[in-house]
C-alpha cells in the first residue's frame, strides 16, 4: 500500500485515463471493461500473450476502429472517439504495429510528414531536435525507409511520432523484429528516456519480461480483458503470471 | 420512304409488342374462313411456316404466321389455288437443327398438301433445306447463308438478296456514276463479310480501281491515322459501311486533316436517319449532307395495289396496333410476295405438286416478252384465265433469280434531299450487280 | 516518315485527352483505395452536360470549367453517399469493385433513358489543321494537348510543393499513419474525389469534343483505356498513368496507319501486355506495394 501511494506522489498529474473501455471490429467487441492510466512522466507497459487485444485496446484509445462503451480521458478533457488526427492535435503520438513509417519517402520526408502540422520553421526546430537525440538518422536523411534496417526504420518511427514532442506516446510493439540488444535498447534506453524526458509512454509489448522490468507500471491483458493491474516489478514476480503469458517471455528470448 | 435493314434493327423493340400475340396468331394461322366453291374436285394447299414457333425465337415464327395467313387470305379471297383452300401450318424449328430436323421430317410425312415452304432460319437451314429438297417441295427462304450464294437445290428459292448482292451493288453503283478511283472502308458494325467482299470483288470485276481497302474498329475515339491513309490515297469517292457514328466521327476528322475536302460518301439506307443526317449536317454541312452522300437500298417497288392488298390482309387478321407493327418489319412483303409467286404458279402449271409447278415460279417472277405485269393474285389468276403469261410484281417488287435461284436484287440508291425525305437518284440493274459478282 | 510522325501526332493528340481520364482514376485509386468502375460513366454524364450546354451556345472552354466542376461534385457525392459508408462498414475489395460496377451501370443506362440512346454530335469548329515538325494537328488537338500537359503540370506541383500534396502523399501510402501526423485524412479523400471527378469531367467534354459523334456508351469503352493506361503505369502511380496513356494513343494510332486498322487496339494492348509481362506492376513501379503517388 505504502509502495503503491509512493508511486503515486512520484508521477505528475493524470494524463490519461481510461474507463471500462469496449472495442473491436464492426459488431465484434474484441476488448471489454479495460481501465488504465499513464500520468506524466510514467512508462506503463501493456502486455499479454498473441491475440489478448492489446493492439485493440490502442486502436480504441486511437480513435481508429470502433469503441462500443467507456470513456477516455486525456488531461482531463473526454476524448472518447476522437479521431486520430484531432487527438494527434491534442498531443497524442500512436505508432501503429507494422506499417509504421512511409516506406518511398525518405528519411527526412518521413519526418517532416511527422511535422505535417508545423510552420516551416517549427518543423525545423523540431527536426534539428530529433536529430540531436537520434544522431544515427543522420546518415541516412536521403535514404529511402524501405531500404533501412528494421532497427533503423524504428528509429524513423520513434523520430516521426516526436516531431510535434506529444505529452504521451502510444508504441504499438516497437521491438516486432529486433534482436534482443535492440529490443533491450528501444525499451529501456528509448522508451524510459522519452517518458522521463518529459512523454509519457505506454507501451504495448509481447516480450514481457524486458518491459515489465523497465515499466513503471503494467496491466496484463488476457481475452479482451485486464488480468492485473500493478507495478510492473510485482507482475513480474508473480508466478501465476509467469504462467499467463510463457509465450511472451520465451518469446523475448526467441526473438535474436 | 421505307428503309429496309434500318427496320431489322427495330425488331427487339417489336418483339416485346408482339410476343404476346404469338397464341392469338396461332388461332388466326389455322386460317380464315372463306371457304371456296368447288369443294369436290379442289385439293387444298397446305404451306408450311418453318419458323421458331416456340422457345426465345419465338417471335420470328410470330412475324412469319402472320405473312403466311395475309398471303393465305387474299388467296381464299380470290377463290383458293385451283379452287381449293390456302392454309398456313407452323412446323416449329425452334431455331435448333436438332429440333429441326424430326420436326421438319414429321411435317413432311404426316401433313396433307404439304405442298409449299417458306421460312427464315440461318441457324436449321442446313437440315431444313435438304428435307424439303428431298420431299419435292418449293422453298421460300429468307435465310442470308452465303453458303447458298452458289446453290444448286432445284427446289430451294431464296427470295431475299444476301449481303454480298448489297456489297456487289455499291460496286455497280460506283461504276454507273462514272467513278474510277474509290476508297473503300468498313467498320466492323454495319458490314457484314460478304458485303465487303461484294464490294470488293464487284469493283474488280467492273474495272474500278480501289485506292485503298480498310476495315476500321466501329465507334473509336479517333479515325486520324486512318483519315490520313485515305487521304493519301486520293479517292474521288469513298464507299463506307459503318453505323452511323463511326461515320460521323470519320467523316468529321476527314474534313479536319483535309482541310475541309472531303469526297462524296457512298453508304446503305442503313445510315438513313434523322439522327445519322442531322449529324452529318451540323459537322460537314447540308451541302455535303443533300448532294455528296448517296444510300443504296434494297429496291421496293412499293407498288401502291399490292402494297394495300397487304396491308388489308393483315388489318383483318390482327389487332390494328399489330397489324401497324408488322406493316414495318422488313422480310414479311417479300415472304407474303413468295406464297403469292407460288400460288400464281401453281395455277399456271394447273397442279399443286412441287416437281410440276416449281419451274413456273422462275416464269411468273421473270415474265419474259408480252407478259402482263399482276400487282394481286386476283389480277394474276385473270391474266393466265385469259391466256396471257404474267409477270408478279408485289409489295416487295419483282423477284429477279439467278441459276442459283437466289433474288440478284434490284438497287436503289437515294438522296437526302431536305431534312423531310429522300428521293431516289439512280437504280441499280440486276444485271449490272450480276457482272459485278462475276 | 512523315507517315509516321502523323500518326505519332495523333497518337499524342488522343494520348493527351486519355492520359486527363487516367491520371484522375489512378489517383482516386491510389488515396482512396476504391477502383471506381463507375468512373466511365461518369464521364459519360460530362460529356452530354457539356454537348447540351455547348449546344446553348456556351463557349466550349466556359463549358468545360462548368462540367468539370459538376462533375467533380458528382464524384464526391458518389464517394460520400456509396462508397465511404461501405468502407466504413468493412465491405472487402471484392464488394467494392462489384459495388462500383453496379453504380457504373445505373449511370450509364440513366444516361440513355434521359439522353436517349442515339448518337449525339458536336458542331464544333476544330480550328484549322495545323503542320509542325511532321505533326499536324487541329487547333482543338492542341488546345487539349496543352490542357494535359498544364492540368500535369498543376498536378505535379500540387504534388510535390504543396501541404495538401504531401497530405495526398500521406493518405495514400498509409491511412492511419497520415491520421497519426495529424492530416485530415477524410477531408483529403473528399478533395481527391473532388478534383479527380473534375479531371473526368475535363477529359470526357475533350474526348466528346474530339470524338465528335457519341453516344451513351463512350465512357464504358473509354474506360477501357483508362483502365489499361493505369496498370501500364502502375495502379496509383499519376506519372505511370500518363506515359501509359501516351504509349497506349500512340501505339494504337501507328498501327493504324501501318496496318490493318481493326487491330489497332490488338497491338496497342499487346505492348502492354509484353510491357507487364516485364514490369508486372507497370512502368513507374517501386519494388513495394504501396501507392506510387508516394514516388
Ligand atoms: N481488423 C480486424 N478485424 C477483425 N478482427 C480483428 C482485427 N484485428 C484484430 N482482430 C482480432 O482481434 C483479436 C485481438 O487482436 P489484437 O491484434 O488486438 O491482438 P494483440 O494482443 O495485439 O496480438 P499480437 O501480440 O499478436 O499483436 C484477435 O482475435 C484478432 O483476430
Ligand atoms: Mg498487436
Amino acid at each position: 500500500m505504502a509502495d503503491e501511494g509512493c508511486h503515486d506522489d512520484m508521477a505528475g498529474e493524470v494524463l490519461l485515463e481510461v474507463q471500462s473501455l469496449s472495442a473491436g471490429y464492426g459488431n465484434v467487441e474484441i476488448v471489454s471493461g479495460v481501465s488504465l492510466k499513464v500520468s506524466e512522466g510514467e512508462m506503463v507497459a501493456l502486455v499479454g500473450p498473441n491475440g489478448a487485444g492489446k493492439s485493440t485496446v490502442l486502436r480504441g484509445l486511437a480513435g481508429v476502429i470502433r469503441v462500443f462503451d467507456g470513456t477516455v480521458k486525456f488531461l482531463g478533457k473526454e476524448v472518447t472517439r476522437h479521431p486520430l488526427e484531432s487527438l494527434v492535435r491534442q498531443g497524442i503520438g500512436y505508432i501503429p504495429q507494422g506499417d509504421d513509417t512511409f516506406p518511398h519517402l525518405t528519411v527526412k520526408e518521413n519526418l517532416e510528414m511527422g511535422g505535417y502540422l508545423l510552420a516551416t520553421n517549427e518543423r525545423r526546430q523540431a527536426m534539428s531536435h530529433v536529430l540531436d537525440r537520434w544522431p544515427q538518422l543522420v546518415p541516412m536523411l536521403k535514404r529511402r525507409a524501405s531500404t533501412l534496417s528494421g532497427g533503423q526504420q524504428k528509429m524513423v518511427a520513434l523520430g516521426r511520432a516526436m516531431m510535434l514532442r506529444p505529452r504521451l506516446i502510444m508504441l504499438d510493439e516497437p521491438t516486432a523484429g529486433l534482436s534482443d540488444e535492440l529490443t533491450r535498447m528501444v525499451i529501456t534506453d528509448i522508451a524510459l528516456g522519452l517518458a522521463r524526458a518529459g512523454t509519457s509512454v505506454l507501451l504495448v509489448e509481447q516480450k514481457a519480461r524486458v518491459a515489465l522490468e523497465t515499466a513503471d507500471r503494467a496491466y496484463v491483458l488476457v481475452n479482451g480483458r485486464v488480468a492485473m493491474d500493478a507495478p510492473a516489478t510485482e507482475i513480474l514476480a508473480d508466478e501465476s503470471m509467469a504462467e499467463v503469458f510463457l509465450g511472451g517471455r520465451s518469446g523475448a528470448e526467441r526473438a535474436g | 420512304m421505307r428503309v429496309r435493314r434500318a427496320q431489322v434493327r427495330s425488331v427487339p423493340v417489336a418483339i416485346v409488342l408482339l410476343s404476346s400475340l404469338a397464341l392469338l396468331l396461332a388461332a388466326c394461322g389455322t386460317g380464315p374462313s372463306s371457304s371456296s366453291g368447288g369443294t369436290h374436285k379442289a385439293t387444298p394447299v397446305t404451306v408450311g411456316v418453318v419458323a421458331p414457333f416456340t422457345g426465345n425465337q419465338a417471335f420470328i415464327g410470330t412475324f412469319f404466321g402472320a405473312a403466311c395467313s395475309a398471303a393465305a387470305y387474299v388467296v381464299d379471297q380470290a377463290g383458293g389455288v385451283l379452287g381449293g383452300k390456302m392454309t398456313c401450318a407452323h412446323v416449329d424449328n425452334t431455331g435448333d437443327p436438332a429440333d429441326a430436323e424430326p420436326n421438319v421430317a414429321r411435317a413432311i410425312a404426316t401433313l396433307s398438301n404439304f405442298d409449299l415452304a417458306v421460312g427464315l432460319d440461318s441457324a436449321t437451314a442446313a437440315v431444313t433445306v435438304p428435307l424439303v429438297e428431298n420431299a419435292h417441295i418449293p422453298l421460300v427462304t429468307l435465310n442470308g447463308l452465303s453458303q447458298y450464294d452458289n446453290n444448286t437445290n432445284q427446289y430451294f428459292w431464296r427470295v431475299e438478296p444476301d449481303d454480298t448482292n448489297q456489297g456487289a451493288a455499291l460496286a455497280a453503283y460506283t461504276l454507273q456514276r462514272g467513278l474510277h478511283n474509290v476508297a473503300v472502308v468498313f467498320a466492323n458494325l454495319g458490314s457484314s463479310e460478304s458485303e465487303v467482299s461484294g464490294t470488293i470483288t464487284g469493283l474488280k470485276n467492273l474495272g474500278v480501281h480501289t485506292t485503298i481497302t480498310l476495315n476500321i474498329p466501329s465507334d473509336a475515339t479517333s479515325y486520324a491515322s486512318e483519315v490520313t491513309r485515305v487521304i493519301s490515297s486520293h479517292p474521288q469517292a469513298i464507299i463506307m459501311d459503318g453505323d452511323p457514328q463511326t461515320e460521323t466521327t470519320f467523316f468529321t476528322q476527314y474534313k479536319q486533316l483535309s482541310n475541309g475536302h472531303v469526297p462524296p460518301l457512298i453508304t446503305t439506307t442503313d445510315l438513313l436517319s434523322t439522327s445519322f443526317t442531322s449529324a452529318m449536317t451540323k459537322n460537314l454541312g447540308a451541302s455535303f449532307v443533300q448532294h455528296d452522300i448517296a444510300f443504296l437500298g434494297y429496291y421496293f417497288s412499293n407498288n401502291a395495289t399490292a402494297m394495300s392488298q397487304y396491308k388489308n390482309a393483315l388489318e383483318k387478321l390482327l389487332p390494328k396496333k399489330e397489324a401497324e407493327t408488322d406493316l414495318t418489319l422488313s422480310g414479311l412483303p417479300t415472304e407474303y410476295d413468295g406464297i403469292i409467286v407460288a400460288a400464281l404458279a401453281m395455277t399456271m402449271a394447273h397442279s399443286t405438286n412441287g416437281p410440276t409447278y416449281n419451274a413456273d415460279i422462275l416464269k411468273v417472277s421473270e415474265g419474259g416478252p408480252g407478259a402482263v405485269v399482276v400487282h394481286t393474285y386476283a389480277a394474276g389468276l385473270a391474266a393466265l384465265k385469259a391466256g396471257k403469261s404474267i409477270q408478279y410484281v408485289g409489295v416487295d417488287g419483282a423477284f429477279h433469280f439467278n441459276a442459283s435461284h437466289n433474288v440478284s436484287g434490284q438497287f436503289q440508291v437515294f438522296d437526302q434531299t431536305s431534312s423531310s425525305g429522300s428521293s431516289t437518284i439512280a437504280t441499280v440493274t440486276p444485271a449490272l450487280v450480276t457482272q459485278a459478282l462475276g | 516518315m512523315s507517315g509516321l510522325m502523323e500518326a505519332i501526332g495523333f497518337g499524342l493528340a488522343s494520348g493527351a485527352v486519355l492520359s486527363i481520364g487516367s491520371v484522375g482514376l489512378t489517383v482516386q485509386f491510389g488515396v482512396s483505395g476504391v477502383f471506381n468502375l463507375a468512373y466511365g460513366s461518369l464521364l459519360t454524364v460530362s460529356a452530354f452536360i457539356g454537348y447540351w450546354l455547348v449546344e446553348q451556345g456556351l463557349n466550349l472552354w466556359v463549358a468545360m470549367v462548368v462540367v468539370s466542376v459538376a462533375t467533380g461534385v458528382l464524384s464526391l457525392m458518389l464517394n460520400r453517399g456509396i462508397y465511404v459508408p461501405l468502407q466504413r462498414r468493412g465491405a472487402s475489395p471484392l464488394t467494392l469493385i462489384v459495388a462500383t460496377l453496379y453504380v457504373a451501370t445505373f449511370i450509364q443506362y440513366l444516361v440513355a433513358l434521359i439522353a436517349g440512346d442515339q448518337q449525339v454530335s458536336f458542331a464544333l469548329q476544330a480550328g484549322s489543321e495545323r503542320s509542325f515538325i511532321g505533326f499536324r494537328l487541329t487547333t482543338l488537338q492542341i488546345e487539349f494537348i496543352a490542357l494535359a500537359v498544364a492540368l500535369m503540370l498543376a498536378f505535379h506541383l500540387l504534388l510535390t510543393a504543396t501541404k495538401l500534396g504531401r497530405a495526398l502523399r500521406a493518405t495514400a501510402g498509409n491511412r492511419t499513419l497520415a491520421r497519426a501526423c495529424g492530416i485530415r485524412t477524410a477531408r483529403v479523400v473528399d478533395f481527391t474525389w473532388l478534383v479527380t471527378g473534375m479531371m473526368c469531367g475535363a477529359a470526357g467534354l475533350a474526348l466528346a469534343a474530339t470524338t465528335v459523334a457519341f453516344d451513351f456508351n463512350l465512357g464504358s469503352l473509354f474506360l477501357f483505356y483508362m483502365v489499361a493506361a493505369l496498370l501500364l503505369g502502375g495502379a496509383g502511380h499519376p506519372y505511370g498513368a500518363m506515359l501509359g496513356a501516351i504509349v497506349i494513343g500512340v501505339s494504337s494510332q501507328v498501327a493504324a496507319f501501318y496496318g490493318n486498322p481493326q487491330l489497332s487496339d490488338v497491338v496497342a494492348f499487346g505492348i502492354m501486355v509484353v510491357i507487364l509481362l516485364v514490369r508486372p506492376r507497370g512502368i513507374f513501379s517501386h519494388s513495394g506495394a504501396t501507392s506510387g503517388l508516394e514516388a
